[in-house]
């Protein structure tokens, strides 16, 4: 069993005061850009035959242009608000808000 | 009933390629079926076969065709043969370029009509009739708003990395692609670069950031295909993407620096006589074997491949130089002869079978299996070069093809002292009378010629 948590940007933009510490990023100057850009489609993931790789993915968004890049800039933003919350001890809530955005698959 | 799956043909569940009485079909499941149907009304099929880009194909009925009773659905695709397919670690650099463009012009058209491949495999693309072409109609599929182009790392494993490998290292890509069946890499091939090529525009993009954005991301848990369509991805930015990779690809040179055998039209040992005497011998050879296919073994830049084409349905050549294979297909391409296939192998180390059971990919042997061989200039490769005792090397003939042409080079042969110059000579049996013995045991020896003053001797070999 696999579980994984969900990047979905609109979730970022409409949540605005969630209190889900993966998405609690009210400073971050993303969702101001994103809502300018008027990117508020929700989506679901179409399937790919083959697996299309992490790089290759993200690639293809950095190439796409600014918001492509600020998705990019989001995942690293991520990963360093994370290495935080672990060293400060908020590595229980990020598991937590982990759980509640995670989809379950095999 | 008698169908016969390839048993490299299983990753896709919309279809398997299958043989029933002489033809090649492809099964069709039922959306698959419906796509397939919708491409051939909107005429998309027909403008990719009328261009070259894709094999003849074309959706048959399985009852007009003696499937009824096969429960494979009520349409199945019908595909031109392709006699031999040969794999992309035996393609030389502009075979393997070709294969690559030919596969962005078709998803760049692909795009224009709202399609997509759905994967970007070099194993999609075959030599046939004289160049390379897309087989794989279901990779066409349908293009969804929104979407990455899913191939796109795909694609950089398994053609630009190896061309790029090859382009700016002088590396030949042809062991690597041996080597694993899904190219190179990206964190594998960012390392193999140096410096002054990682500062290189499409390296920095499509090798140093991937890698990069690899490294970083590839062992999260985030679902990051949702966010295509969050950020408006669209249509356009895969256009330019592929855009970029060709002009990119167009760009690249190959230049066979290390080649050893790019130059023996022009440097081998040949006077004008002998080389006469050995050409109307190999054509008076097929006159006389009249086979229908002919394998050229050590056959270099395909002088002899070519001088037969024309006799013969099909005419493999196989050399060990991708250089050469690189030169011999230029030629092809350049208005030679189609039935000629060159072919980069080597065979002291042949492409054994590969993939899944050992059967997806199957050995270089079991393909360039024919009714005659020539095997002229190379006996002395496989036997003093190769340490091969002569009764091995003339058993591996002669399970390549019952009859042939070859050539025995003796040990006062120019070429041979060289090949000596600097080792022992530990080849005590290595002597036309060893030789002619072997060869009676397994072939009738129909006719011999000396040329090189009584140094080489060419041999015509009929079925024992």
């Amino acid at each position: 069993m696999v579980s994984f948590m969900r990047l979905n940007l609109t979730h970022v933009l409409i949540n605005k005061h969630s209190k889900s510490p993966g998405f609690a990023v009210g400073r971050f100057p993303l969702r101001v850009l994103i809502a300018a850009c008027g990117l508020v489609t929700l989506s679901s993931p179409a399937h790919a035959y083959i697996d299309p790789g992490t790089g290759g993915m993200l690639l293809q968004l950095l190439l796409g242009g600014v918001a492509g890049v600020l998705v990019i800039g989001k995942l690293y933003w991520l990963r360093i608000k994370e290495a935080f919350q672990n060293i400060f001890g908020g590595g229980a809530d990020s598991e937590e808000s982990k759980d509640s955005n995670s989809e379950t698959g095999n | 009933m008698d169908l016969q799956f390839d048993p490299g043909s299983f990753k896709d569940p919309d279809g398997r390629i299958f043989e029933y009485q002489g033809n090649i079909y492809r099964t069709l499941s039922a959306s698959a079926a419906e796509r397939m149907r919708a491409r051939v009304a909107d005429g998309t099929l027909a403008a990719l076969i009328d261009q070259g880009l894709l094999i003849d194909s074309e959706l048959v009925g399985a009852s007009d065709v003696g499937l009824a009773d096969a429960d494979l659905g009520e349409t199945v695709m019908r595909h031109a043969r392709i006699p031999v397919l040969t794999y992309p670690s035996e393609w030389s650099f502009d075979m393997l370029r070709d294969a690559a463009l030919v596969t962005l012009d078709l998803l760049q058209q692909g795009l224009e009509r709202d399609l997509m491949l759905k994967d970007a495999t070099a194993f999609n693309v075959a030599f046939h009739d004289g160049r390379m072409k897309f087989f794989d109609t279901l990779s066409i599929d349908d293009y969804t708003e929104g979407a990455p182009w899913d191939g796109y790392a795909q694609f950089c494993r398994e053609f630009l990395f190896p061309l790029m490998l090859t382009s700016y290292r002088g590396i030949e890509f042809q062991p690597w692609l041996r080597g694993s069946l899904s190219g190179i890499p990206v964190r594998t091939f960012a390392r193999l670069l140096s410096l002054r090529e990682k500062l290189r525009g499409p390296v920095v993009k499509h090798v140093v950031l991937q890698a990069k954005l690899d490294r970083s991301f590839a062992d999260t848990d985030t679902e990051m295909r949702s966010s295509f369509k969050t950020m408006k991805f669209s249509k356009p930015m895969i256009v330019a993407n592929v855009a970029g990779l060709s002009k990119t690809l167009r760009k690249l040179s190959y230049e066979a620096g290390d080649s050893v055998w790019g130059d023996y039209a022009s440097s081998h040992s040949y006077s004008a006589e002998d080389a006469t005497t050995k050409r109307q011998f190999v054509d008076q050879a097929v006159d006389h074997l009249s086979p229908s296919t002919v394998v050229d073994l050590g056959g270099n830049i395909g002088d002899y491949s070519f001088l037969v084409a024309p006799k013969v349905d099909r005419v493999l050549c196989v050399d060990i130089d991708p250089a050469c294979i690189n030169t011999l297909y230029r030629r092809i391409r350049d208005g030679g002869p189609t039935n000629v296939v060159p072919i980069v192998g080597d065979l002291l180390n042949p492409t054994p079978a590969l993939g899944w059971n050992l059967t997806e990919r199957r050995d270089l042997f079991e393909r360039i299996r024919s009714e005659s061989f020539f095997a002229l200039a190379l006996v002395h490769h496989l036997a003093i070069g190769g340490n091969v005792p002569l009764p091995r090397v003339v058993e591996t003939l002669h399970r390549i093809a019952p009859s042939g042409v070859v050539e025995w080079v003796d040990k006062q042969d120019a070429m041979v002292q060289r090949m000596l110059r600097n080792r022992t000579d530990v080849f005590a049996d290595y002597t036309w009378d060893v030789f002619r013995t072997e060869l009676e045991r397994r072939f009738n020896i129909v006719k011999t010629v000396e040329t090189h003053d009584g140094a080489r001797r060419l041999c015509l070999l009929e079925p024992r």
